[in-house]
């Protein structure tokens, strides 16, 4: 178990995080300094997972800047927080330990960490736990070390407690132990912690003894970035070393249908690579993380390469459309997944295919849904969110949610299949009105309307009724969102929640009618203002919602909302991305970081 | 519930005598030595006229004495348990229901009147409510409409303690009952006789006060009713504007002439006056016509104002009898709403979504009573299923750890040397006897959870 001196020095170095946050900024020194020798050093080549800050400066640099100070204060919870007697109890204790270092805590925390740290879980048993961190200074790191042992041995003498930071002595270098879960030694002006005092002797013996190490391995070389402009932070796991060491950890079960469908090749491969790598970059306005999945060597099974564009083929370039909040643009053979169904999916799965088959088959004339109805439409599809007009909107509805389209390629050859789709529109419109009409539910007006020379089928909620006189009226239903409609425009399909969003889409189509294709297999892009711009719209709804699902009164719940809205707004421009090739799959996540106020 | 207890443990063996004499029974409670103004009266008192209350409200109205703490149960609480005013919690509870609770269908109006039940600063007015809303039994499941339902449940809460004239006529015109009750289009040529059947056994006379000649009758005055798309309508064309015969009196009734005549009934009044004695008295004592008649006299003369019987029964001697105490079995919603405010839960409370689902699992889903009769209440709330999801909501809230700390409440209220007493006197006073108070003991979570899941804080 851990010590209290144990705790509080662990708690202190979290305090002294969350006290660089609450900075003032001006108080910051920039970090300096270069690395006293690479951390990795220490680990062996048996590590299976590795990770290293080559620049921890500069990720507090990230943690106490501007923009993350602007996003505490503008969530109302962390702004409490900071001002809690709790907090500045923390504090004090922080500026205690930072007093008798003579410096400041981020400068103290600067100095400490500025050459990198790495982290590593070499293969043993039980697995070995590496830290290092390379301080700017030696002499300040021996100085930090002995003022927080002095202090936790005052703080145990205070209390008449036992002693709480062991001694030992390992070939002329002194280690230390808070636990048995827990040692460390300075070796060479590092800090090298471990997980037991076996462990850290085994380091030890393995540094002074020369022995093998991972910055020796091929293996890991070829995979670390170039040392000349190396990331913020980069990640890296021996996963076939892992699945063997723990297979029981990796043994996933089945996916569901869904899933399959979904994500079918990507499954697989987390299923099968023998290796994985992330790294983050974080600056000023920017942030981005790449998870790089190595392709197994044996390559794809054929089933899964299905889901992968061939050569030259991707997703398409997102839609350009005004009040634009999300899109899902993805490129996949929807006809040849159909016709790899039996590989794919459990028997019950392709029982709920087949009734989808023939309850398709009763809309389109009796034909077979994969040849007649996946095959002509392609394999660039997108979905799109974008705000709606509520201004425009007669009744307005009291919840206000964007609209949706789904945009699909046409198969040029078969120029009768749009008019299939749009008397299938019509029928399933025809079907619902016959439901509500027994259900009593309001029913549907088809109607069709012509905008820059392109057809729109559509249809649209009737109006509710007007209160009588002494009848408080009720709130416009969510329903008047929507006005289902589709239409066809430069052989694409469109199937929208609007009629707004498909005039808007129409304009969009039509100025770029050949957009190019991405190099990825799926690409998504999500605005965070404009979301945050949704949930500004739908404030008091969404205060309201929160105090029944929460049980929040109406000041708690404002709180969570205002919190969702100025995440929203850091989030800014973010875009996700996955592309596959021979030897691996890609995701990566770009965000171009918004003002949170 | 404790292992091998059942309820009748904890129901008085002994009925009132005050029972047998009407005019001792109605007379004005006056605190004396032999019957002081006491906690367990007090407690008494927010237990039937609105939900268990919390330590501070107990202590405030032991303080106040019974005028004081009656006349504040009777007009409500100037600021809601949230702290805003009354006014202002309204209108958010209006706009509650009105969006994310219609929008939310059944589920949705249930969690947003629990939410209103938990923190409102009337609690008789919801009880009433939830009173009319047993009285004039309308389910979502049949109606559909979310907002028809919330409609109708605004006009119960607006007409809880004021006019049953106006109720009643008003009723007859509402879209969520007509649709529940089969009655959307009633022509002349072809009266629907549902609602006529059922505004006399069900909302004014009972059974046996009429004969089916006075239903087909009524029913031609309630012709030219139509609903269209959720809104009432009267057609003049289909209304029957012949002569009728209903209860001995002739004319051309429509629906407010034969809601008159109703009203004009003495064994209107004294059915009502019934079930409003079962309501707030006794579930177990059936009483004499003798006891209900005073009652029943006062609704009369007030031209049914609601108010009048309630405030009689709340003052009367008979309730503040302690033979009345707990002859009544708490409703699920009752329980639930009533747990969370004596433990004051509030801030945040919990998700009344959650309740919600918690209390159709203990056999009461509101919106959504059985059948036109309501629920059965009283020992029928009690079985096997329904007790298991009492304890496991008594127990679900205690584990709640980031909303309720028992020790804390105890604490609070000067009493953390003696959990277990506290959690006696807040939520079930005089209702244990020594053999089951020497039982009560361990934390105050401990002590929290036996009470609770007691057979006698079952009861009211």
């Amino acid at each position: 178990m851990t010590s209290t001196i144990g705790r509080r020095a662990i708690a202190t170095i979290s305090a002294a995080t969350v006290l660089w946050l609450s900075a003032p900024r001006g108080t910051l020194a920039s970090a300096e300094g270069g690395p006293a020798g690479p951390g990795s050093d220490f680990l062996g080549p048996e590590t299976v997972v590795y990770a290293e800050l080559s620049r921890p400066g500069e990720l507090l640099d990230r943690l106490t800047g501007d923009r993350l100070r602007g996003l505490l204060n503008a969530i109302p919870a962390s702004a409490e927080a900071l001002d809690s007697p709790q907090f500045q109890e923390l504090r004090q204790l922080v500026e205690l330990i930072a007093g008798r270092l003579d410096t400041t805590w981020d400068d103290g925390l600067r100095s400490l960490t500025s050459g990198g740290i790495v982290l590593g879980v070499e293969e043993a048993d039980p697995p070995r736990l590496v830290l290092v961190v390379i301080p700017e200074d030696p002499a300040f790191l021996e100085r930090a070390h002995e003022t927080l042992v002095d202090l936790a041995r005052e703080d145990a003498r205070q209390k008449g407690a036992p002693e709480p930071i062991s001694e030992d002595n390992h070939r002329g270098l002194t280690t230390y132990s808070v636990s048995d879960e827990e040692a460390h030694a300075l070796i060479d002006g590092k800090l090298v912690l471990s997980n037991s005092l076996e462990a850290l002797r085994a380091v030890i013996d393995r540094h002074l003894d020369g022995g093998d190490r991972l910055t020796d391995s091929p293996f890991f070389s070829e995979r670390k970035p170039d040392g000349s402009e190396p990331p913020l932070a980069w990640a890296y796991a021996r996963v076939d070393r892992l699945r063997e060491l723990d297979p029981g950890r990796f043994a996933s079960e089945e996916p569901d249908a869904g899933a399959m469908l979904l994500l079918g090749a990507w499954l697989e491969l987390l299923q099968e690579t023998p290796w994985a790598s992330a790294r983050v970059d974080w600056s000023e306005d920017r942030l981005s993380a790449v998870l790089t999945v190595a392709t197994p060597p044996k390559g794809r099974s054929e089933v899964m390469a299905r889901f992968l564009p061939p050569e030259g083929a991707g997703a398409p370039h997102p839609i350009a459309l005004p009040g634009r909040l999300a899109t899902i643009n993805l490129w996949r053979d929807q006809m040849a997944l159909w016709e790899a169904r039996a590989d794919l999916l459990p028997p019950e799965a392709l029982q709920g295919l087949a009734q989808l088959d023939s309850f398709a088959g009763t809309f389109f004339g009796g034909r077979d849904f994969g040849d007649s109805v996946l095959a002509p439409l392609g394999d660039r599809w997108q979905l799109v969110a974008a705000m709606q007009d509520f201004d425009a909107m007669d009744p307005e509805p009291a919840l206000k949610l964007p609209a949706f389209a789904l945009v699909v390629g046409l198969d040029a050859d078969r120029p009768e299949f749009p008019q299939r789709l749009r008397v299938v529109f019509q029928s399933i419109l025809g079907l619902v009105n016959l439901g509500a009409a027994e259900t009593g539910a309001p029913p549907l007006m088809l109607g069709a309307e012509t905008h820059e020379g392109v057809t729109i089928s559509t249809a649209t909620f009737m109006a509710p009724p007007e209160p009588a006189d002494d009848e408080p009226a009720g709130e416009v239903h969510a329903r008047h969102n929507f006005s289902p409609s589709i239409a066809e425009v430069e052989g694409r399909f469109i199937l929208s929640s609007s009629l707004g969003l498909t005039r808007s889409l129409i304009d969009a189509i039509q100025d770029d009618p050949e957009p190019q294709s991405t190099d990825a297999t799926l690409l998504m892009t999500a605005d965070g203002p404009a979301l945050a711009g949704l949930v500004e719209l739908n404030r008091e709804r969404l205060v309201l919602q929160n105090m029944l699902e929460r049980g929040n009164d109406r000041t708690a719940a404002e709180r969570d909302v205002e919190t969702l809205a100025a995440l929203l707004r850091s989030l800014g421009q973010a875009t996700l991305r996955v592309s596959d090739d021979d030897d691996a799959s890609t995701l990566s996540l770009d965000v171009q970081l918004g003002d949170p106020r | 519930m404790e292992a091998g207890a059942s309820l009748d443990r904890g129901i008085p063996m002994q009925s009132s005598p005050l029972l047998n004499d009407p005019d001792r029974a109605w007379c004005r409670f006056e605190p004396s030595g032999e019957e002081p103004w006491d906690l367990p009266r007090v407690a008494h008192l927010h237990r039937r006229a609105g939900f268990s209350a919390s330590w501070d409200a107990l202590q405030r109205d032991l303080g106040d004495g019974p005028e004081a703490s009656i006349d504040r149960i009777l007009d409500g609480e100037p600021s809601a348990l949230d702290g805003s005013p009354a006014a202002e919690f309204d209108r958010l509870m209006d706009a509650l229901a009105r969006g994310p609770g219609a929008a939310g269908g059944a589920a949705g109006l249930q969690a947003s009147w629990l939410y209103r039940m938990i923190h409102t600063p009337h609690p008789l007015r919801e009880r009433m409510t939830l009173f009319w809303h047993d009285h004039f039994a309308t389910s979502i499941e049949k109606v559909g409409d979310p907002d028809l339902m919330r409609r109708q449940v605004d006009l119960l809460r607006r007409c809880s303690l004021g006019s049953f004239a106006e109720l009643l006529r008003t009723i007859a015109r509402d879209p969520a009952m007509l649709i529940w009750l089969d009655a959307t289009e009633s022509k002349r040529q072809h009266p629907n006789e549902n609602y006529a059947r059922e505004v006399m056994e069900l909302f004014t006379l009972g059974r046996g006060q009429y004969t089916e000649r006075d239903i087909q009758e009524a029913a031609r005055a309630f012709t030219g009713t139509v609903v269209v798309r959720g809104r009432y309508r009267h057609d003049p064309r289909q209304f029957d504007d012949g002569e009728k015969t209903v209860l001995g009196r002739t004319g051309r009734f429509d629906g407010d002439a034969i809601a008159d005549i109703l009203l004009d009934q003495p064994s209107c009044a004294r059915f009502l006056c019934r079930k409003l004695f079962s309501w707030f008295v006794s579930e177990v004592d059936e009483p004499s016509d003798a006891l209900i008649e005073p009652l029943a006299l006062a609704y009369r003369d007030s031209d049914y104002d609601t108010r009048v019987p309630v405030a009689m029964i709340l003052r009367s001697r008979l309730f503040f009898d302690p033979a009345i105490r707990r002859r009544r079995v708490k409703s699920p919603v009752e329980f639930a709403v009533g747990t969370i405010r004596a433990l004051e839960i509030l801030a945040p409370t919990v998700s009344t979504q959650e309740l919600a689902e918690a209390c159709t699992r203990m056999g009461q889903a509101l919106y959504a009573p059985p059948s036109v009769a309501g629920w059965d209440g009283g020992p029928a709330w009690i079985n096997t299923a329904t007790i298991l999801a009492r304890s496991n909501a008594a127990l679900a809230l205690l584990d709640d750890r980031r909303r309720f700390d028992p020790e804390a409440l105890a604490s609070r209220h000067g009493r953390s040397d003696d959990p277990a007493g506290f959690f006696v006197d807040l939520l079930v006073q005089d209702a244990f006897g020594p053999d089951v108070l020497d039982r009560i003991r361990g934390s105050a979570r401990e002590a929290a959870a036996l009470v609770l899941t007691s057979p006698e804080y079952q009861l009211s």
